[in-house]
C-alpha cells in the first residue's frame, strides 16, 4: 500500500491571473484550490504538502480565508492530511486559519521558526514530514541552520518542507544556502517562494521548488501544477507534475524574415503559433488558454510594415487546439533588424545610414563610439527624468546601479537603432 | 563602372525578357532609354542596379558587362545563381557602395521640380544626407521627446485602481479591527445580558413589594364595614320588597274566588233537574238506546223495497215451472244431493259427443275397407317365372349374361325392398325397366321352345294374364306390367295397413266411453229414481236427460227466489218489535226525569239533548265553585309563608319591629362592601403571585439575602441602573451581527481579487506605456544626435563637393555658399553678376541643378575610386522646357566628370532634347533606346527605319493535296501535344478538325494553334471553313482535353527549371551548380530530381523536405497516384457523353493528342 502526496505551495489564494485580454475570462487562485482539492479527493490521494504563501498577503484578511477553510474541511471529509509551512506572505495568517478551522487534518509545521517533525502513516507504509514557518514577514538567516531535527527516524523516509529563497544570499526571504540541504536525514526537500518549478538538485537530497500551480502572468511561463508524489515501500518515488493552471503563458519568437506581404507575415506568424502550441501536445490538456508574449524576430527592410501588419494580431488571432485550449496572442513584441547585406559595409558610410549601422555593431560588439556614448549620456539623462516623473513613479523604476542604467539604455538605442535604419532605408524604397 | 551591354531574358514582369538589341552595345558615357509606361524603362533601371548590387535577383535572368578600372567585367545572373568575371575570370568588383545605398543612384527628376520651393533648404539638408528624411522616419516611428503626463489614460486607469485598491484594503483592515473587537463586544454582551437577567430579578421583586403594600390597604378598608354584612347576601331588602308584594297579592286572590263561587250556586238552582243532576250512566244509556232506536228505524224502512224486489223475482221463476200446479209443493224438497248438476251434465254430454265422434270414424274407416286386390305373392312369383325365362333366352341368345342377372337381381332386390321398406323401396324400378327396355331394344333374343312350355306352365298357374307372346318382348312388356302391378299393390297394402291401425284405435277409446256412458246412465236413473217419487214430476222430464236437467235447473231456481223472499218478511217483522220495545224504555227514563214523552227516535233526541245541555251547565259551574275554593286555600298557605319570610330577613339583619327603613340603610353599604372584598382578594391574589414568581426568579435563590431588607425605591433605583446596561444588548447584537456579516460577505466575495488584478493589469499596462515612452524618447534622441552630427561633420564636406560640382554644372555662374545662422542656411551666388541669391530668387533650371549637384555630392561622398551609373528617372511627362534642359545640362556634365548616366523617360521630345543638345558635341557619345509601345509612338522618338522587312499575311505552307489529317500532321510535323507541359491554347488545330481544308487554311492565315484561332475568331477574323458551329464543336473538344489533361496530371511532375528551384529558397549559394546538374541530369523532373539531390555532399535533408514542399505547394509535385488509362477513360467516357461528343469523335481525337 503506497502513500500518495500531493506537494504544492505559493497558491496565493486572493489573487488572479493577470495580464489576460478583457475577453477573456479570469482565474484565480481560490479556484485552482478547488481544483486541486477536488482532484486529490478524485484521485485518492493521502496527503496535500503546502510550502507556505498560500494566502497572498495583500488579500490576507478575509477573501482567501473562506475557500481555503472550505477546501480543508472538503480533505479532511475524504480523510486527507494537510502539512503545511507558511511562507513570507502568510506567517501571520495561516496559522490563525488553521487554529480557528479545528480541522485535525491540518499540521502547520515548525510554527514560530522551529523546526517540527510528525508522521504520517498507512497501512505498513509511513512518512515522515520535517518542516520550519517563517515567523515572521522577513528572515534573513538561513533555517537550514537552524535545522535540529536529530530524532528523524532512518527506516522512514522524510520529506522536507520549507519556504525560501536559495541561491539569494542577501534576500529577506529566508535565504538558502543550497550546500546546507547535505546531511541532513532528509531525503526529498520540497520549497516554497519561487513560483517557477525547478529542480535544485535531482540527485540525493531531492530538492525542488513545485512552483506556483497557477501561472499568475506572463512572467510565469511555461507548466504549472502541483507534484505527486509517491512512497512506496519505504522509497519516494520521482515526483510526477499535474498540470492544474487553467492558463498557461508563453513566450515565443518568430522569425519573419521573408515575410514580403501581410498575408505571408499572417501565415508565418499563425503557424508558428500553432506548431508552438502543437508542440506542447499534452501539457495542454486540461488548460482552458494558452497565452502568447510573442516577439517577432528576423530581418526585414520594413519594419514599421511588419508592426503594422502584425498590429491586430492581439485582437484578431483566434484559434483552439484539439484539447479545446484557446490560444490567445496578448501581446506582440518586435525585435526586427533591418534587411541589410553587409552591415559592416554600411558602416562605412558617412551617413545617417552608416551612422546607425556603427551605433548598432558598437552595441552589438559592447563597444563605444562617440556618437553612442554622447548618446547614451543624453539617454541617461533623459530615463532618469522619466522615471523621477509622476506618472512613472508607481513602477518604481531607476534604481538600478549605472551600469545597469547604461546596458538598458544600449539595448533601448539599439532596437531603436534598427527601427530608423529600416525606416530610412524603406524611404528610398 | 561604364555599362557597355546588358541582355535581358526574363525578368519580373517580363517573362520573355527584353528583346532590345541596343542593349547589346551601350554608350559608355549617355544612354537616353525611352519608351512608354510598362515598355520596360523601370525594369530596366532595375536591373543595371542588380548588375551592380545583385541583391534582389529573383527572377531575373540577364547578363552585363560594365568597363571598370579599364578591365571587362562580365556578370551573370539566373536569379540567384550569379557569376561575375573580371576578363574571364571570377572576381567581385572592390569598393563598390552597400547595397543598401543603391537607391541614391536613382534621380528621381520628378522629384527636384516642385512649384513651391518653400522647403527647398530641407530638402537640401536632406539630400546632403543622401536624401534620407529624419523628421518623417521620426514621425513615422512616433518617435518624441515628450513625457508622458500624469493625464494618460493608463496613468489615471492606474491611479483609480490603486485608489480602488486602496480603499477597499482599508475597508478589509477596518473590518477586520472590527472583526478583532468581537471577543470585547461579546464580553460586554454578556454583562448586558447579565443585567437584563439580574434586572428581571429586581423588576419582580418591586413588583411583590407592590403587591404587598396593596393588600395590607384593601384589609385596611375592609374593617370599616358592620359585621352583619359579612352575613348578608345583599338582596335582603328586596327580598322584604318582594315579600310584601306577595302578600297583598294573595290577599287579592281569596276574595275574588269568593265572588265567582256566590254567582255558580245561583246558576245551578236555576236549572230544571234533580238537585243532584242526572247519573252520567243513565244519561249515557239514554243515549245509546236512542243511537240503537234510529237504527232500527232505518233498518224497517230499508226492508220495504228489497222485499218487493224479491217478490218479483220469485212470481217470475215460478212462471218457468209451470208445468207443475203446485210448486208450493215443491218447497220442501231437497235437491241438495244433484248440487253437482251442472258438472254431471256437462260431464254426460262430452261422453256422448265424444262416443258419436268416435263411433262415426269408425264407421268411415270401415267403409272405407275392403276393396279388389291382386296378391303380391303371385304377382311376384309371375315376376319371377318371367325373368328366369328372359335370363334362359339371353344367355343362349348373346346377351351378356351378367347384364340378364343384374336385371334379375336388381327386380328381385326391388321387390324385396319394396317389401320392406316401403314405397321408398321402388327407386329401383325406374333402374330395372331401364335394363329392360335395354334387353328389349336388343332383338337378338333366343328360344327355347322345351323350356318355354315349361315356364308357360309356371306362369299360367299363377293366375295372372299370360303375356300377349312368348317372345322377349312381349315377355319383357308383361314383366314390367307385373312390376308396376306389384309396386302399386305395395302403395295399397301400406294405407290398409295405417288405416287398420286407426281403426282398431277408435274401437278401443269407444270402448273406454262406454264405461263412463254407463255411469252417467246409472247417476240420472237414480235422479230420477228420486224425483218420479214427486207427485206433480212431469214425465216429459224424465224422457231425457235434457229435458231432466231443464226442469231441474229451474225449480231450483224458483226454490231460492222463494226461499229468500220469505226470509226478508220474517226480518222485517222481527225489527219492528224492537223499535217498540226501545221507545218504551225511553220514555220510561224520561217520565221519571219529568222530561215528556217521545213517539218516535226523532223526540226521543230531542228530549235527551235538552236534558243533556242543562246537565252540562250544573256540572261546569258546580266544577268552577270547586276551583275558586282550592284558590282560596292556596293563596292563604302562600300568604302565611311570606309572612313568617318578612320576619326571618329583618330577623338575620337583626333589626327590630319590621323597620324597613332601616333595614335599606343598613342594605345600601352592601355593594361597597362587596367591592372592597373583591379588591382586599385581587390584592392578595397579586400578592400571593408575586411572591411565587419572585421565589421562582432563577437568581433569588442567589440574592436572597441581599434583597430581602430592600424597599420598593431602593429597588426601583437599581432596576434604572440595570435597564441603562441592558439596553445595550440588542446595540451589541446589532454590532456583532453586522460584523460577523460583513465577515462573511467578504469571505465570500472577490472585490479585493478583483481589485488587485485590475492593478496589477493596469500597472502592466502602464510598464508599456513607459517602455513605449522611453523607446520614443530614445528614437528622437537618435534622430537628434544624427542631425547633429551629420550637420557637423559630413554636410560641410558634401557642401563643398556640392559648391563644386553646381559650379561645373552652372559652367561657373553659380556658386553654393552655405552659412550657419542657427542652422545652414543656403545662397546661390550669381559670379557674373556677383551678388548672392536666396533659394526663393534663383530659377527653377538653377535649383534642379543645385539640388543634382548635392546629390552628387553625396554620392561622391560615398564613392571610393569608383563611379558608379547614375539612374535619372523622368516618371513625369510634365517637366517644362527649362527644367529639363538644366538637367540635361546638369547630367552633360557629370558625365564629363566620368560618370555613365543613364537617362529614362516616358516623353519622346526628352529623347529629342537629348538628341538635340548633344549635336556636335564630340566628346560625348550618346544612345537613345526606344522600347516598346506602338509603331506610331516609335515614330515620334526619331526618324526610325523600321526594322521589319516584310510583313506577309499569307504563309507559305505546303498544300495537302489529297493527303489525310494523320499524313499531312507527318509532312508538316506537327509535335504531339505535351499533356504535361502544354496547354490548351497551344495545341494544333489538326488535333480539333479532320476537316485538312480547313486545317490548310488556317495555316495559310498564319493561324496554328486553338488559342490563335479562339482569338482570330473573337476579333472577328474569317477563314473558310470557320462557322461558329465549327468553334462550338471544337470548344467541346478543348473542354475534353482540358479535363483529359487534369486527369493526367493527376500524380504526374511537372518539370522544373532552375529559376523555380532558387525561389524556393532552398537552394544555397554553395549548391546552385550542383543542383542544375542534377536538374540537367533529369531532364527537369522535379520527382527525380528529390531522390538525387542527396547525393549531393552536405545537402540538408531539411532542405529537400522544404523543397519538396514547395514545389506540391507550386503543383511542381504532385502526390497523388497517377490515374491509369481504364480510370481515365472512364472518366472521359462520362464527360465526353455530356459535351454532345461521339465516341468516334472522342476517341478519334484523344489518339490524335497521344499518338
Amino acid at each position: 500500500m503506497s502513500i500518495k502526496i500531493l506537494a504544492t505551495g505559493d497558491l496565493h489564494i486572493g489573487q488572479k491571473v493577470s495580464g489576460l485580454p478583457e475577453n477573456v475570462e479570469s482565474f484565480s487562485a481560490r479556484d485552482t484550490w478547488k481544483r486541486i482539492v477536488e482532484w486529490s479527493i478524485g484521485n485518492q490521494t493521502d496527503v496535500i504538502t503546502l510550502t507556505g504563501d498560500i494566502v497572498d498577503r495583500d488579500n490576507r484578511f478575509f477573501e482567501a480565508i473562506g475557500p481555503l477553510q472550505s477546501g480543508f474541511a472538503r480533505l479532511k471529509e475524504n480523510n486527507i492530511q494537510v502539512y503545511i509551512v507558511t511562507g513570507n506572505h502568510d506567517f501571520d495568517v495561516l496559522p490563525q486559519i488553521i487554529r480557528s478551522g479545528k480541522l485535525d487534518n491540518v499540521h502547520l509545521l515548525g510554527a514560530g521558526g522551529v523546526w517540527e517533525l510528525k508522521t504520517f502513516s498507512k497501512g505498513s507504509e509511513a512518512i515522515q514530514f520535517a518542516g520550519w514557518s517563517f515567523p515572521s514577514q522577513y528572515v534573513r538567516e538561513d533555517p537550514l541552520k537552524l535545522f535540529n531535527l536529530y530524532d528523524i527516524g532512518p527506516d522512514i523516509p522524510c520529506i522536507g518542507l520549507l519556504h525560501g529563497e536559495a541561491n539569494t544570499p542577501l534576500s529577506s526571504y529566508a535565504p538558502i544556502s543550497p550546500a546546507n540541504f547535505m546531511n541532513l536525514k532528509v531525503s526529498t526537500w520540497i520549497l516554497g517562494h519561487i513560483h517557477k518549478p525547478q529542480v535544485l538538485n535531482n540527485a540525493a537530497p531531492y530538492i525542488c521548488y513545485p512552483g506556483s500551480p497557477l501561472a499568475f502572468s506572463s512572467k510565469e511561463t511555461d507548466i504549472h501544477g502541483p507534484l505527486l508524489i509517491t512512497v512506496s515501500q519505504g522509497l519516494i518515488g520521482k515526483p510526477e507534475r499535474i498540470l492544474v493552471s487553467p492558463v498557461r503563458f508563453e513566450n515565443l519568437r518568430i522569425d519573419i524574415t521573408g515575410s514580403d506581404n501581410e498575408e505571408n507575415l499572417r501565415r508565418t506568424l499563425v503557424s508558428g503559433i500553432i506548431e508552438k502550441a502543437e508542440s506542447m501536445d499534452q501539457e495542454l490538456q486540461d488548460v482552458s488558454y494558452l497565452v502568447y508574449d510573442i516577439t517577432l524576430t528576423g530581418t526585414h527592410n520594413n519594419i514599421r510594415l511588419i508592426e503594422s501588419w502584425s498590429h491586430g494580431l492581439t485582437e484578431d488571432f483566434e484559434h483552439e487546439t484539439a484539447f479545446r485550449t484557446k490560444i490567445i496572442v496578448r501581446n506582440v513584441g518586435f525585435d526586427i533588424q533591418p534587411g541589410i547585406r553587409n552591415l559592416e559595409e554600411l558602416a562605412g558610410q558617412n551617413s545617417p545610414l552608416g551612422l546607425l549601422a556603427q551605433t548598432i555593431i558598437a552595441i552589438k560588439q559592447n563597444r563605444d563610439t562617440d556618437f553612442l556614448k554622447h548618446l547614451c549620456d543624453d539617454w541617461k539623462e533623459k530615463y532618469s527624468l522619466i522615471n523621477a516623473k509622476d506618472t512613472y513613479l508607481p513602477l518604481n523604476k531607476g534604481k538600478e546601479s549605472d551600469n545597469d542604467m547604461e546596458a538598458t539604455g544600449r539595448q533601448y538605442i539599439l532596437k531603436e537603432s534598427a527601427r530608423l535604419l529600416g525606416e530610412l532605408l524603406h524611404q528610398k524604397n | 563602372m561604364n555599362f557597355r551591354s546588358i541582355a535581358v531574358r526574363k525578368a519580373p514582369g517580363f517573362r520573355n525578357g527584353l528583346n532590345v538589341q541596343e542593349f547589346d552595345e551601350l554608350s559608355p558615357d549617355i544612354n537616353v532609354i525611352a519608351g512608354p509606361n510598362g515598355a520596360g524603362k523601370s525594369t530596366t533601371a532595375r536591373i543595371i542596379q542588380q548588375l551592380i548590387w545583385h541583391d534582389k535577383t529573383k527572377g531575373l535572368d540577364a547578363d552585363g558587362t560594365y568597363e571598370l578600372e579599364g578591365n571587362q567585367w562580365t556578370i551573370h545572373i539566373e536569379s540567384s545563381y550569379i557569376t561575375i568575371q573580371k576578363d574571364g575570370i571570377s572576381a567581385q568588383p572592390g569598393n563598390l557602395p552597400p547595397a543598401e545605398v543603391q537607391k541614391v543612384y536613382m534621380l528621381a527628376l520628378h522629384e527636384l521640380v516642385s512649384e513651391s520651393d518653400e522647403d527647398l533648404a530641407k530638402r537640401i539638408l536632406d539630400a546632403s544626407i543622401g536624401g534620407y528624411d529624419l523628421e518623417a522616419a521620426q514621425g513615422a516611428l512616433n518617435y518624441s521627446k515628450e513625457i508622458k503626463k500624469k493625464n494618460a489614460g493608463v496613468y489615471i486607469s492606474y491611479r483609480n485602481a490603486s485608489e480602488r485598491l486602496n480603499e477597499i484594503t482599508r475597508d478589509h483592515r477596518e473590518l477586520k479591527g472590527k472583526e478583532e473587537t468581537l471577543a470585547k463586544l461579546g464580553n460586554e454582551k454578556s454583562d448586558a445580558q447579565n443585567a437584563g437577567r439580574l434586572k428581571s430579578l429586581y423588576e419582580k421583586l418591586a413588583e411583590f413589594l407592590q403587591a404587598k403594600q396593596e393588600l395590607a390597604k384593601t384589609t385596611a378598608n375592609l374593617g370599616t364595614f358592620p359585621d352583619v354584612l359579612k352575613e348578608a347576601s345583599g338582596d335582603e331588602f328586596k327580598r322584604i320588597e318582594e315579600l310584601e308584594l306577595d302578600i297583598n297579592t294573595e290577599n287579592a286572590n281569596i276574595n275574588n274566588a269568593r265572588n265567582i263561587i256566590t254567582d255558580e250556586e245561583t246558576i245551578i238552582n236555576g236549572l230544571p233537574l234533580p238537585k243532584g243532576g242526572i247519573d252520567d250512566q243513565i244519561l249515557e244509556g239514554l243515549g245509546k238506546r236512542i243511537a240503537l232506536l234510529t237504527d232500527i228505524e232505518r233498518e224497517i224502512r230499508n226492508c220495504g223495497p228489497e222485499i218487493k224486489e224479491l217478490e218479483t223475482a220469485e212470481s217470475s221463476a215460478k212462471k218457468n215451472i209451470d208445468n207443475i200446479k203446485d210448486p208450493d209443493q215443491w218447497k220442501g224438497i231437497e235437491l241438495g244431493e244433484i248440487g253437482n248438476l251442472d258438472n254431471f251434465f256437462q260431464d254426460a254430454l262430452t261422453v256422448l259427443q265424444q262416443k258419436i265422434s268416435t263411433e262415426t270414424e269408425i264407421e268411415r274407416l270401415e267403409n272405407n275397407a275392403g276393396k279388389e286386390k291382386n296378391d303380391p305373392d303371385k304377382l311376384n312369383n309371375g315376376i319371377r317365372i318371367l325373368s328366369e325365362w328372359l335370363k334362359e333366352q339371353k344367355s343362349k341368345a348373346g346377351i351378356p349374361f351378367w347384364i340378364i342377372v343384374l336385371i334379375s337381381l336388381l327386380g328381385i332386390i326391388s321387390v324385396i325392398a319394396t317389401r320392406y321398406i316401403g314405397p321408398e323401396g321402388l327407386v329401383g324400378i325406374p333402374v330395372v325397366l331401364a335394363l329392360l327396355a335395354f334387353a328389349f331394344l336388343n332383338r337378338r333374343f333366343g328360344k327355347a321352345a322345351q323350356i318355354l312350355k315349361y315356364r308357360q306352365n309356371d306362369f299360367r298357374s299363377t293366375g295372372l294374364t299370360m303375356p300377349e307372346r312368348w317372345d322377349a318382348e312381349s315377355v319383357s312388356a308383361r314383366l314390367m306390367e307385373l312390376m308396376k302391378d306389384l309396386s302399386e299393390e305395395l302403395q295399397i297394402d301400406a294405407i290398409e295397413n295405417s288405416r287398420s291401425a286407426e281403426l282398431t284405435l277408435h274401437k278401443k277409446t269407444l270402448e273406454r266411453l262406454r264405461t263412463k256412458i254407463d255411469k252417467v246412465n246409472e247417476t240420472r236413473d237414480k235422479l230420477l229414481e228420486k224425483l218420479k217419487a214427486m207427485p206433480e214430476f212431469p214425465k216429459t222430464a224424465g224422457d231425457n236427460l235434457s229435458m231432466l236437467y231443464i226442469f231441474l235447473v229451474q225449480l231450483i231456481d224458483w226454490q231460492s227466489a222463494y226461499a229468500k223472499l220469505t226470509e226478508k218478511k220474517k226480518a222485517q217483522s222481527e225489527w219492528v218489535n224492537q223499535r217498540d220495545t226501545e221507545l218504551n224504555k225511553c220514555n220510561l227514563v224520561f217520565d221519571e226525569l219529568q222530561a215528556g214523552h217521545a213517539d218516535d227516535s226523532i223526540s226521543a233526541k230531542a228530549i235527551f239533548d235538552k236534558l243533556a245541555e242543562c246537565e252540562k251547565k250544573r256540572r261546569d259551574a258546580q266544577r268552577n265553585i270547586a276551583i275558586q275554593e282550592k284558590t282560596i286555600t292556596d293563596s292563604q298557605n302562600r300568604l302565611n309563608t311570606a309572612n313568617s319570610r318578612v320576619l326571618a330577613v329583618y330577623n338575620k339583619l337583626q333589626i327590630d319591629n319590621c323597620n324597613k327603613d332601616e333595614a335599606k340603610k343598613l342594605m345600601d353599604q352592601y355593594p361597597y362592601f362587596k367591592e372592597a372584598i373583591k379588591v382586599n382578594n385581587t390584592a392578595f391574589a397579586n400578592f400571593s403571585m408575586k411572591q411565587s414568581d419572585l421565589s421562582a426568579h432563577p437568581l433569588y435563590s442567589n440574592y436572597e439575602a441581599g434583597i430581602r431588607d430592600l424597599g420598593l425605591y431602593e429597588v426601583q433605583a437599581r432596576i434604572a441602573d440595570l435597564e441603562l446596561k441592558a439596553d445595550t444588548l440588542s446595540d451589541l447584537n446589532e454590532q456583532i451581527i453586522k460584523i460577523r456579516t460583513l465577515v462573511n460577505e467578504k469571505k465570500e466575495g472577490g472585490e479585493l481579487e478583483d481589485v488587485l488584478s485590475l492593478k496589477k493589469n493596469a500597472e502592466d499596462a502602464l510598464e508599456n506605456l513607459y517602455v513605449q515612452n522611453l523607446s520614443s524618447v530614445t528614437g528622437s534622441l537618435l534622430v537628434e544626435n544624427i542631425k547633429k552630427v551629420t550637420g557637423e561633420q559630413s554636410r560641410p564636406e558634401v557642401f563643398r563637393q556640392a559648391d563644386r560640382i553646381f559650379r561645373i554644372i552652372t559652367r561657373g555662374k553659380y556658386e553654393l555658399r552655405v552659412t550657419d545662422n542657427d542652422g545652414p542656411v543656403f545662397i546661390a551666388y550669381d559670379t557674373v553678376l556677383k551678388q548672392g541669391l536666396d533659394l526663393t530668387e534663383i530659377s527653377i533650371g538653377t535649383r534642379v541643378q543645385l539640388l543634382i549637384s548635392i546629390r552628387l555630392a553625396f554620392i561622391e561622398s560615398m564613392e571610393v575610386n569608383i563611379k558608379l551609373p547614375i539612374l535619372a528617372d523622368e516618371l513625369l511627362a510634365n517637366s517644362d522646357d527649362m527644367r529639363a534642359m538644366a538637367i540635361i545640362e546638369a547630367l552633360y556634365e557629370i558625365c564629363r566628370g566620368g560618370r555613365q548616366i543613364f537617362y529614362f523617360t516616358a516623353k519622346p521630345e526628352e529623347a529629342l532634347k537629348w538628341v538635340s543638345f548633344l549635336k556636335g558635341k564630340k566628346d560625348i557619345e550618346c544612345k537613345v533606346v526606344f522600347l516598346g509601345g506602338t509603331r506610331d509612338e516609335k515614330k515620334k522618338y526619331s526618324p526610325h527605319k523600321s526594322d521589319i522587312d516584310k510583313l506577309d499575311f499569307m504563309y507559305d505552307v505546303p498544300e495537302p493535296g489529297e493527303s489525310t489529317m494523320e499524313d499531312y500532321r507527318k509532312l508538316l510535323k506537327i509535335p504531339a501535344h505535351d499533356l504535361i507541359t502544354d496547354n490548351s491554347g497551344q495545341l494544333s488545330i489538326s488535333c480539333l478538325t479532320d476537316s485538312v481544308k480547313f486545317f490548310y487554311n488556317c495555316l495559310r492565315s498564319g493561324v496554328r494553334t486553338w488559342g490563335q484561332l479562339l482569338n482570330y475568331h473573337d476579333v472577328h477574323g474569317k477563314i473558310e471553313g470557320l462557322s461558329e458551329k465549327v468553334i462550338s464543336e471544337m470548344k467541346n473538344k478543348i473542354m475534353l482535353l482540358e479535363y483529359f489533361q487534369e486527369l493526367y496530371r493527376q500524380g504526374r511532375p511537372r518539370p522544373v527549371d532552375m529559376d523555380i528551384l532558387l525561389e524556393s529558397g532552398t537552394i544555397g549559394r554553395t549548391f546552385i551548380d550542383q543542383v542544375k546538374q542534377k536538374l540537367d541530369e533529369v531532364k527537369g523532373n522535379p520527382a527525380e530530381l528529390l531522390k538525387s539531390l542527396p547525393n549531393i555532399p552536405r545537402f540538408r535533408r531539411d532542405s529537400i523536405l522544404q523543397l519538396k514542399e514547395f514545389l506540391i505547394e507550386k503543383e511542381y509535385l504532385d502526390e497523388n497516384t497517377p490515374l491509369d488509362a481504364e480510370e481515365i477513360r472512364m472518366r472521359l467516357q462520362a464527360k465526353f457523353s455530356g459535351l454532345n461528343i461521339t465516341p468516334e469523335d472522342a476517341q478519334n481525337f484523344i489518339n490524335r493528342l497521344i499518338t
